[in-house]
């Protein structure tokens, strides 16, 4: 029995591994990805162009987990669930299912939602006795470019216009 | 015949459930999944007494709060945090003794020629960051499986034995990693240095010679130092 634990265990190590979701022991966690779609912004309005997931979902398991994949750490990440469902709890788990990351759940609020950043993928468990239908949304935003990191330059006033013009009336 | 049966049958098998399995699961879960296509119909209704207008009423909501976190995507990628306490998160601050001098502040003349340099060095930068951080996080991984294996390789000679073996395995592969971070690092550093000399060309025209030796050359260090792999 051990033995084939132990074969379970590093199968799923390292499949787990390669599709970089939370790893589990447990060979009847089946986490489903939601798959991100290109959103291009509403009526010309690009600031919030990415890509974009929006599930519904009626639970038949008392615990549902899913995946998001292909993220890279320059992303912003935005995840949110909504419902009526009062008995949903959310949590968000990075290298073990066992061990959230981040955890919600709709008791006062019809809304959830966290922002984060993370490379490669983030695991969303849901755990409720309830059957009501929950939504969950998912954005991830374009990756962040060289001019919105800190620059590595002292915040000084240099005259550069004035020695180039020099420069030019020289020649 | 029985082996023509038994064949048969795992065919049977093994076809019915490659080809169910999605369904299965999605539907055992009860999950309906927005589909490429179907994105642009949820997105064109309006009209929120219809299922479909109602959906896209919850998906503005969700937008709307956007606007409460950042004025933009930079900006709430800014104010992030990482997911897990173990996860590497980039950091671009550099340290008041190795900040830079750049000339050109705002003019035009000289701006276009800056900001191919900087890109260039913007670019390395980001590259280095985030190879530090996907070897950090795999290490991170690693040490724990490496961990949990060997507390629960003890429970049993054969499954220590085995794990050995996998341990061999994961050692090896990180083993490789620690490889491709180092030729990677050679690369990356190298387009930092190609950045720094063209911004040393572009202080040479617009402002003063000799800008690496006195700016670029001690910044170029602490990134080598910084990016260096140390174990």
């Amino acid at each position: 029995m051990h033995k084939i634990v132990s074969i379970l265990f590093f199968i799923l190590l390292f499949v787990i591994k390669s599709n970089a979701q939370p790893y589990t022991l447990d060979k009847k966690v089946k986490p489903i990805e939601l798959r991100l779609i290109e959103y291009n912004g509403e009526k010309g309005d690009t600031t919030w162009k990415g890509k974009v997931n929006f599930t519904t979902v009626t639970p038949q398991k008392d615990t549902t987990y899913f995946f998001v994949k292909g993220l890279s750490v320059y992303q912003p990440i935005y995840f949110s669930t909504t419902g009526k469902n009062k008995n949903l709890e959310i949590k968000l788990c990075k290298d073990t299912w066992k061990n959230s990351n981040q955890n919600g759940n709709l008791k006062t609020s019809d809304k959830w939602s966290a922002n984060f950043k993370t490379e490669g993928s983030f695991g969303i468990m849901m755990i409720t006795k309830s059957r009501e239908p929950y939504q969950m949304f998912t954005w991830v935003g374009k990756p962040i470019r060289g001019k919105d990191i800190a620059p590595p330059f002292k915040k000084q006033e240099v005259k550069a216009e004035k020695k180039s013009k020099t420069k030019t009336k020289k020649q | 015949m029985k082996i023509i049966i038994t064949v048969l049958f795992l065919v049977l098998y093994l076809h019915n459930n490659a080809q169910t399995y999605p369904t299965i699961q999605e539907q055992a879960e009860g999950v309906a999944q927005a589909a490429a296509d179907e994105w642009g119909a949820i997105r064109g209704n309006d009209d929120p007494t219809t299922p479909r207008g109602a959906i896209n009423a919850i998906i503005n909501s969700q937008f709307s709060t956007f606007g409460g976190l950042a004025d933009n995507a930079a900006g709430l990628w800014n104010s992030s945090n990482a997911l897990s306490n173990n996860d590497c998160s980039p950091e671009f601050s550099t340290s008041n003794d190795v900040l830079m001098t750049a000339a050109c502040r705002g003019a035009t003349e000289c701006e276009e020629d800056y900001t191919k340099a900087v890109d260039k060095m913007n670019g390395a930068r980001m590259a280095l960051e985030r190879m530090k951080c996907i070897y950090e996080n795999t290490k991170n991984f690693t040490t724990s499986a490496i961990a949990f294996g060997d507390s629960y390789s003890g429970f049993h000679a054969m499954s220590g034995a085995a794990w050995q073996v996998e341990r061999a395995k994961i050692n090896k592969s990180f083993s490789n990693l620690k490889q491709t971070y180092d030729r990677k690092y050679e690369e990356f550093i190298k387009l930092l240095k190609d950045g720094l000399l063209e911004f040393d060309g572009c202080e040479s025209r617009y402002a003063q010679a000799g800008w690496y030796q006195r700016y670029g050359f001690i910044y170029f260090e602490m990134m080598k130092t910084r990016y260096k792999r140390a174990d």
